[in-house]
C-alpha cells in the first residue's frame, strides 16, 4: 500500500544514499620524504627525481630520490649498511638510517589518514 | 480476528517469543547477498507500532534482542551491544515517524527507515569502536542501500499482517 508521505521518505533516503556517491573521492595521501641529519629535519618532495648531499665535517651522505622511492646511494660511513638497505618505497614502513653520519631518511604522510599509527 | 488480553504482559510474552523464534530461524535462511538478513522480528515490532501499542512494541523489541543474543551465545558481547543499539535506534526512528506522519506513511516506508537506521547504528558503533571515527562515505551508501531490500520485505509482511484485521481488545478486569 502506498501513501502520500512515502514519497518524502523515499526522496530523503535516496538523497542520503546518493550523496556519498557524488561526493569527491578523497585525494590519495601525499607523501614527502623526511630527512633528518644531525637532529635537523629537511623535507623533500617524493616523485621529483633529485639527489641530495648532506655534508657534516668530512662525512657526506648522498640521498637519491627517484620516482616515489628513495635510497642512500653513497655514504662515507664504514659499514655502509644504509647503502645496502637499498630503495625505500613509500608503502614501506621503516627508515633508512646511517648511524655514523646521523642521517635518517623516511616517508611521511602529509595528509591526515596517510598512516595508521606511529610508534616511537 | 479479535485478540482479548487481560494484561499487556501476556502479549509481550507471546510476541517476544515469536519474534525471538523468527530472529533465530533467520540464521537458516540463506540470502543471495552477504550480510543481509530479512529481520522478520521487526515486522512484529512494526505491527504493534501501527496498532499504537508502543509499550508492547518497545518491550518486544528489547526482549527479542536479549533472547536472540542468549540463544546465539552472544549475550553482552560486542555484536549484542551493536544489535541492541540498532534495535533502540530503529524503534525510535519508526516510532517518531509513525507518531508524526501517522496517516501519511505506509508500513513499507516505515520498515525501510527502521532497517536503514538499524544498520546505520551498527555501522557507526562498529567504526567508533574499531577505527575511532566514522565517515559519511561510500560505505554508508552501500549499507543503507542494502538495508532497503530487507526493509521492503519486512514492510510487506507487516502490511499483510495489518490487512488481517486483528483487533487488540483489553479485557475488563
Amino acid at each position: 500500500m502506498f501513501r502520500s508521505g512515502d514519497i518524502l521518505i523515499y526522496i530523503a533516503l535516496a538523497v542520503f544514499i546518493s550523496i556519498p556517491v557524488f561526493l569527491k573521492e578523497p585525494q590519495p595521501a601525499d607523501w614527502r620524504i623526511r630527512i633528518s641529519a644531525n637532529d635537523r629535519v629537511f623535507y623533500a618532495d617524493a616523485g621529483k627525481d633529485s639527489v641530495y648531499v648532506i655534508r657534516s665535517g668530512n662525512d657526506s651522505t648522498e640521498i637519491e630520490v627517484k620516482g616515489r622511492m628513495v635510497r642512500i646511494s653513497s655514504s662515507t660511513c664504514r659499514d655502509k649498511y644504509c647503502v645496502k638497505k637499498g630503495w625505500l618505497k613509500e608503502t614501506d614502513t621503516g627508515d633508512i638510517i646511517c648511524l655514523p653520519n646521523r642521517v635518517i631518511v623516511s616517508f611521511e604522510g602529509v595528509s591526515e589518514g596517510g598512516i595508521d599509527a606511529v610508534t616511537e | 480476528m479479535k485478540v482479548e488480553y487481560g494484561s499487556r504482559v501476556y502479549l509481550i510474552g507471546v510476541f517476544s517469543a515469536l519474534a525471538s523464534m523468527l530472529q533465530l530461524l533467520e540464521i537458516f535462511v540463506i540470502m543471495p547477498i552477504p550480510f543481509v538478513k530479512i529481520g522478520l522480528a521487526n515486522a512484529i515490532v512494526l505491527f504493534f507500532i501501527m496498532k499504537k501499542q508502543y509499550l508492547i512494541a518497545f518491550a518486544v523489541n528489547i526482549i527479542r534482542v536479549f533472547i536472540g543474543g542468549f540463544f546465539s551465545g552472544k549475550l553482552f558481547s560486542l555484536p549484542f551491544i551493536f544489535s541492541l543499539s540498532g534495535a533502540l535506534l530503529s524503534f525510535s526512528v519508526m516510532f517518531i515517524l509513525f507518531f508524526i506522519f501517522r496517516k501519511y506513511i505506509s508500513a513499507v516506508a516505515l520498515s525501510i527507515c527502521g532497517a536503514v537506521s538499524f544498520n546505520m547504528a551498527q555501522y557507526l558503533l562498529f567504526m567508533i569502536f574499531f577505527d575511532g571515527k566514522a565517515e559519511y562515505g561510500i560505505t554508508v551508501s552501500v549499507i543503507a542501500g542494502l538495508s532497503v531490500i530487507p526493509g521492503i520485505l519486512t514492510g510487506t509482511v507487516t502490511e499483510i499482517l495489518n490487512r488481517q484485521d486483528v483487533e487488540l481488545i483489553k479485557k475488563a478486569p
